[in-house]
């Protein structure tokens, strides 16, 4: 009798399992099936701009800025590379939360083996949201990146045939680099800037469990890890300083704070918002700040004769036509 | 923690998993923690209110049961008439706790829902009569679940209150009744009679249960997320902007919001009772194809029908019989003798069921005409009745026959649509517009001219939007036919169920109207 | 008996009540109606019903109803 309770429990076991297995197969495909195959706007793919880096020449990226909207707006890779000869790229996303720039880095590194990563230390806090459903929102971000018909299954009213042979071909190419240019402006008027009151304040269990494997995934790399801030009024005062400046002695790494020191901010033409993000004028000053750091406390080589990287250059051209129309 | 994210998924195999390692005589204790961490992850804000009233009611209740047990002793050696005597006292003074209990329960959701719009009416009225004063507007969030598990404690208090059972004695398994994690923010309205002592016995391990639970989840799963959420596109946009549209669409929106909102609500409640369902407990159902009903009232013992039920015990049939309204139907009785007065006081408690009824949607008019609209359809069918019979027999119009039931069912969905109407409406006016300007362009071809790609949704969503619903009337009529559709598919052959899973778990995830693009839609009947 | 019946035959005609056994399982009756049988049987037998007495197990058939109003008379 107890054997046969046994075995009939095994195969319900065993039967689930398999169940599980060919849910996970089934997903797989779906995955294929629908994940955009370029990673172009037209092609359906999401925050396209950043993924630019995946259509970069192979091992060509030395330092890779990644981060949410403020690294987006803040951070020029051609300013870096018409003073220093430094690949860069910018790989800033709206409101990017640390386990994606995890899943990013994951993916940057199949391609790139970039020297170093500068992390946006808005990714380990999100505004206005609880423990519940920043869990929820990691384990959405999860399924995205490692089932990505959770992220794209729109796209079963676009499917075309190119869906279906399933090779990915990336050809986004921009002289921007991921950056997101605007030469507009909105003042802000200094109010309670790096006093403001904020909510979610501290390192928690989570940020610390995937920067924890950010930094596992870059030193398996060799690639330095480098924590900034770019200067905005909305997200950041000194609360969360301390917190990312505590965090980064912890574990040994360098922590930049565009906002604690002055670059020479002018809240009045830098920002297009009123504080919240740079525009062109901001981002200059910032990548400056970037750039002497750069200098200061890295050993990146100057590119900038290497015909390998002659593509860099005819980008730069395209980049200055853009920025400086004459 | 929302029946529809990912976080509750694992929550749930957690708790399963955990339930069926432990041995069976502790299960009960770990379903109670579950639901503890459950609330207090979705709900810790106001949880203090939800204590209070488990203690009280639990309190009271026990108290109760012990002027039961006196009463028995004391009387046992009295005479018929003292014990007639006694028993009048004694159950004054358990009234006596019975209402006090109620009456602090209840005041605290009153309170919390309805200060508001006492506060914003008395302002109207100030206004109006041109006095400046003006009472600032405070608002009080809910506390998670308050209408549901009010109703269900004050059901349980008043149940114990008329010796219908005895209170329950251990606290931990009283919290558990009152905590039951599917159903605290969203019903079903459960009985003690029906619940408890399923909760508190641990149950073995059924393959049947464990994997009908999971298909009803993923039923209910479907229903919410590829068809409610993907109709609430339309919806919403046609109500945001409802100035602009007439006719033809206005009636596609009403039937749109209805569609919706029975398959989320309905969907919801598949999640609540297959969740239950995985811990080897049955919860009462709430729908039972509301649109097969042939009248309204009918419609009220088809549609969420654990509020009717709640309804009818606890006001319907005490109004009924109330000193009050029996004062008032012989006062009537002695002057006419009619049809219609016999029914006094049927009336009084019709119409403080149906404003209750609507009040207990929300504070605002449009709740209370909701509630009104469906006092006066029955009332007057009530009223019109044998005239209505008259008229059949006349034409000799049989009652069973097709032509006739499907009039009486048409009837009744037009009237729910309508009803739906007035409950989705911001407000009263909104709704009247609305109504009246279907008679302003009544054209078919808004089907035909592009417009309907212009609401939110494309040729595409369209096609799967059909196809879901039929899919879903298709399932509703197998199951009114009597055929139990996990029953039959569990009996195919294996290389027959296991696509319909797949099929069933992939449409889920691949149509769900979910993620880049869609604005997340809260369960509806999560804010009352 | 034959009073209860003809109460029951006014509401709701054409039912079988002296063979029909699950009125409230089958639906027989629904509230309303029974609502109008308990007026009926209050005025008529002039006994007293509450809400406690408005249950299944009294309102099944005709059977019980009369035992049910039997029961109250005593008391």
């Amino acid at each position: 009798m107890r054997n046969k309770k046994e075995t009939e429990k095994r195969e319900f076991l065993i039967k689930g399992l398999l169940f599980l297995v060919g849910m996970l197969v089934c997903l797989e495909f779906l995955s294929l099936l629908t994940y955009p195959k370029d990673n172009t706007k037209k092609s359906g793919a999401y925050n396209y701009q950043a993924k630019g880096i995946y259509s970069e020449e192979k091992k060509s990226v030395d330092v890779i800025a990644i981060g949410a909207s403020n690294f987006w707006c803040g951070y020029i890779p051609m300013q870096i590379w018409k003073n220093e000869g430094y690949t860069s790229y910018n790989c800033g996303t709206l409101m990017q939360h640390i386990w994606y720039t995890y899943y990013f880095l994951q993916k940057i590194y199949k391609t790139q083996q970039p020297k170093v990563v500068l992390i946006d230390a808005d990714v380990f806090f999100i505004e206005d949201s609880t423990t519940l459903q920043n869990v929820n929102d990691m384990i959405r971000n999860t399924l995205y990146w490692k089932l990505p018909v959770v992220e794209y299954h729109d796209r079963w009213k676009s499917l075309s045939r190119h869906d279906f042979s399933g090779k990915v071909h990336y050809t986004f190419d921009n002289e921007m680099k991921g950056f997101y240019y605007v030469n507009y402006k909105q003042p802000y008027i200094l109010k309670n800037y790096m006093h403001q009151r904020l909510n979610n304040q501290e390192v928690t269990v989570l940020d610390r469990i995937f920067m924890s494997k950010i930094i596992k995934l870059c030193k398996s790399h060799g690639t330095k890890i480098v924590l900034v801030e770019a200067p905005t009024e909305s997200s950041w005062n000194y609360i969360r300083h301390n917190a990312i400046a505590a965090y980064a002695k912890e574990k040994k790494m360098d922590f930049i704070d565009a906002n604690y020191q002055n670059i020479g901010i002018d809240w009045n033409i830098d920002s297009r918002d009123g504080g919240y993000h740079l525009n062109y004028s901001g981002a200059q000053k910032f990548t400056t700040f970037v750039e002497d750091y750069l200098k200061k406390n890295t050993k990146l080589t100057d590119h900038r004769l290497d015909s390998n990287y002659s593509n860099w250059n005819t980008d730069l051209a395209k980049f200055q036509n853009e920025v400086n129309p004459k | 923690m929302a029946f529809n994210s990912y976080v509750y998924v694992l929550f749930l195999i957690a708790a399963v998993i955990i339930y069926y390692c432990l041995p069976k005589k502790i299960r009960w204790i770990e379903l109670l923690c579950v639901n503890i961490i459950y609330y207090l992850i979705s709900g810790l804000q106001y949880s203090l209110f939800f204590v209070f009233s488990i203690v009280t009611v639990y309190i009271a209740g026990r108290f109760i049961t012990l002027q039961d047990q006196k009463f028995d002793m004391i009387t046992q050696n009295l005479t018929r008439e003292e014990q007639k005597e006694k028993k009048k006292a004694f159950a004054k003074y358990k009234k006596r706790i019975v209402v006090l209990t109620i009456l602090l329960n209840l005041g605290i959701l009153i309170f919390r829902k309805y200060f508001l719009f006492v506060l914003f009416n008395i302002n109207r009225v100030f206004a109006l009569l041109h006095i400046s004063i003006q009472i600032p507007q405070i608002s009080f969030a809910l506390p998670l679940g308050i209408s549901f598990y009010t109703l269900q404690a004050v059901g349980y208090l008043i149940d114990v209150g008329r010796g219908q059972y005895k209170a329950e004695k251990n606290f931990a398994k009283f919290v558990l009744f009152m905590t039951f994690f599917p159903h605290i923010i969203e019903g079903p309205i459960c009985r003690y009679s029906q619940t408890a002592s399923s909760l508190a016995e641990g149950h073995e391990f059924s393959k049947e249960n464990f994997l009908f639970g999971i298909q009803r989840i993923g039923w209910g799963l479907f229903k919410k997320i590829v068809i409610a959420d993907r109709l609430d596109i339309l919806v919403n946009h046609i109500y945001a902007n409802y100035k602009e549209y007439s006719g033809t669409l206005i009636i596609v929106v009403a039937v749109a919001y209805t569609t919706q909102l029975y398959a989320e609500f309905s969907g919801c409640m598949d999640i609540v009772i297959g969740s239950a369902q995985l811990f080897g407990i049955t919860l009462p159902e709430n729908f039972e194809h509301p649109f097969a009903s042939k009248s309204i009232q009918e419609y009220w013992r088809r549609w969420h029908i654990t509020l009717g039920k709640w309804f009818k015990d606890y006001v319907f049939y005490p109004v009924s019989l109330s000193a009050f309204s029996k004062k008032i139907a012989r006062k009537l009785k002695s002057r006419y003798n009619n049809y219609l007065v016999k029914l006094t006081s049927t009336f009084i408690a019709l119409f403080v069921v149906w404003t209750l009824t609507g009040m207990w949607h929300g504070g605002s008019f449009r709740y209370l005409l909701y509630g009104w609209y469906y006092f006066f359809i029955i009332a007057a069918g009530l009223v019109i009745e044998p005239f209505v019979i008259q008229i059949r027999e006349h034409f000799h119009i049989q009652e069973h026959s097709i032509i006739y039931v499907c009039f009486q069912r048409s009837r009744t969905f037009i009237l729910i649509v309508i009803g739906l109407m007035i409950f989705r409406a911001t407000t009263v006016t909104q709704f009247v517009n609305m109504f009246s300007s279907i008679f302003n362009g009544l054209t078919i071809s808004v089907f035909f001219d592009g417009t309907m790609l212009k609401l939110g949704l494309d040729k595409m969503d369209f096609y799967l939007l059909f196809a879901s619903v039929f899919l879903m009337i298709a399932v509703g009529t197998l199951q009114t036919r009597g055929i139990k559709i996990r029953q039959f598919v569990a009996n195919q052959a294996i290389y027959i169920r296991w696509p319909i899973y797949y099929a069933l778990i992939m449409s889920i995830i691949v149509f769900g109207a979910y993620g880049k693009g869609y604005t997340p839609v809260a369960f509806i009947y999560a804010n009352f | 008996m034959e009073e209860l019946l003809k109460i029951l035959n006014e509401i709701k005609p054409g039912v079988d009540f002296l063979n029909e056994t699950d009125l409230i399982e089958n639906r027989i009756l629904d509230s309303i109606e029974i609502m109008e049988l308990a007026e009926e049987i209050m005025d008529v037998f002039e006994i007293d019903l509450t809400p406690m007495d408005i249950v299944p197990e009294n309102f099944k058939s005709a059977e019980t109803i009369y035992q049910m109003i039997e029961r109250l008379r005593e008391e």
